[in-house]
């Protein structure tokens, strides 16, 4: 089952949209905030995290560079009412996986969704790797 | 008004004009991608009665009255774009001023709630109205003043605005709860000076806050 975060102030969008991917066999949680998005992962790890770009308080790109920065391996995917060139720029400088226009196309979510949870397996697998490859090393064996 | 000046208030003008229609868009697209679930939802329930599964009323009812719901969202937003692009279309069309400002409020508190900051307006008007020619410079006069405020607010703060006609001439006070600093205030003077020129009033700074700290704007038509 993936996992996913959704951080989106709007409460009609996320109830309904979290409902129609719960459906499809994805377990999502919400976070109202940027803040509550940053709790939430040091708590859980998500396939994917999906983050409005305006919301109040901690804008979406202030919330995706402190994501990162606490996790690198996180999947952000940032949606947005304007996706402007200038804003996808700035996300994917900051690592962010990918940009979506609201409104969103479900199919077109979930197939990002999937992509980001290979690309987290991908990640992992190189980290398991790195740490076998480290401790093989320092034992000389 | 010196070539540079007048390029100067045109592109701040301007730059007002697609804030406020960039900020109302977006909050409109916020609704149809609320609709746009809905919608999708619709059509997930209608394939699981295709395969024989009931739709529950209640969830119908719920998903109906989410659609009205947004609907009359969006209806508010467009009702706003209208009204305020007709500030500038009609530029010298005669307008209540206390209605331009509740607009011209209506419309800041978008911003101000990406800050978590609330505008409040109050209107003293007597039941002579103040009519005004130039509302769109009225309206992004008071819109700068909410902005310098606004660069001073926190979290939870509250900026009051306020339009009499009486005693005196009428005016608006933009009141900060943490006071508008000189610094706050600074970048937003030249096109304020300007605009209140134009509009034949004057601004004033009301001290009482802290330091350098202004605690309220005032803008102050010359006639009554």
């Amino acid at each position: 089952m993936d996992r996913v975060l959704l951080v989106d102030d709007e409460k009609e969008f996320t109830d309904v949209l979290s409902e129609r991917m719960s459906s499809r066999g994805v377990e999502v949680d919400v976070a109202a905030t940027g803040m509550e998005a940053i709790e939430r992962i040091q708590k859980k790890s998500y396939d994917a995290i999906i983050l409005d770009l305006v919301m109040p308080g901690m804008d979406g790109i202030e919330t995706c560079r402190r994501l990162l920065e606490q996790n690198p391996d996180l999947q952000v995917i940032l949606l947005s009412g304007h996706a402007t060139v200038e804003k996808g720029v700035e996300a994917t400088r900051l690592g962010a996986l990918d940009f979506l226009e609201k409104p969103a196309d479900l199919q077109k979510l979930m197939e990002r969704i999937e992509s980001a949870k290979a690309r987290k397996m991908l990640l992992v697998q190189k980290r398991s790797e790195e740490k076998i490859r480290d401790i093989l090393k320092s034992k000389g064996w | 008004m010196s070539d540079h000046l007048r390029r100067d208030v045109f592109e701040q003008a301007l730059a007002f004009f697609g804030r406020m229609t960039a900020l109302l868009s977006h909050e409109m697209k916020n609704a149809l991608s609320v609709l746009n679930e809905l919608g999708g939802l619709l059509g997930d329930l209608s394939l699981s009665a295709q395969r024989g599964r009931p739709i529950p009323a209640a969830q119908l009812d719920k998903i109906a009255n989410g659609i009205q719901k947004q609907v009359q969202r969006c209806d508010a937003y467009i009702k706003r774009l209208h009204h305020f692009s007709h500030n500038t279309d009609s530029f010298r069309a005669l307008v209540p001023l206390d209605a331009a400002v509740a607009e011209i409020v209506q419309l800041s508190q978008i911003l101000a709630a990406r800050k978590k900051v609330t505008l409040d307006v109050e209107s003293h008007a007597p039941p002579q109205a103040t009519v005004v020619d130039k509302v769109f410079f009225w309206q992004m006069a008071v819109y700068e003043c909410i902005c310098a405020a606004l660069d001073n607010a926190q979290e939870g703060d509250t900026i009051a605005v306020r339009f009499a006609n009486h005693p005196g001439p009428p005016f608006v006070r933009i009141t900060g709860s943490r006071g508008i600093p000189e610094t706050a205030l600074e970048p937003y003077l030249p096109i304020l000076s300007v605009l209140v020129g134009e509009l034949n009033a004057t601004l004033e700074q009301i001290s009482g806050g802290e330091g350098k700290s202004a605690a309220a704007l005032v803008i102050r038509s010359a006639t009554a």
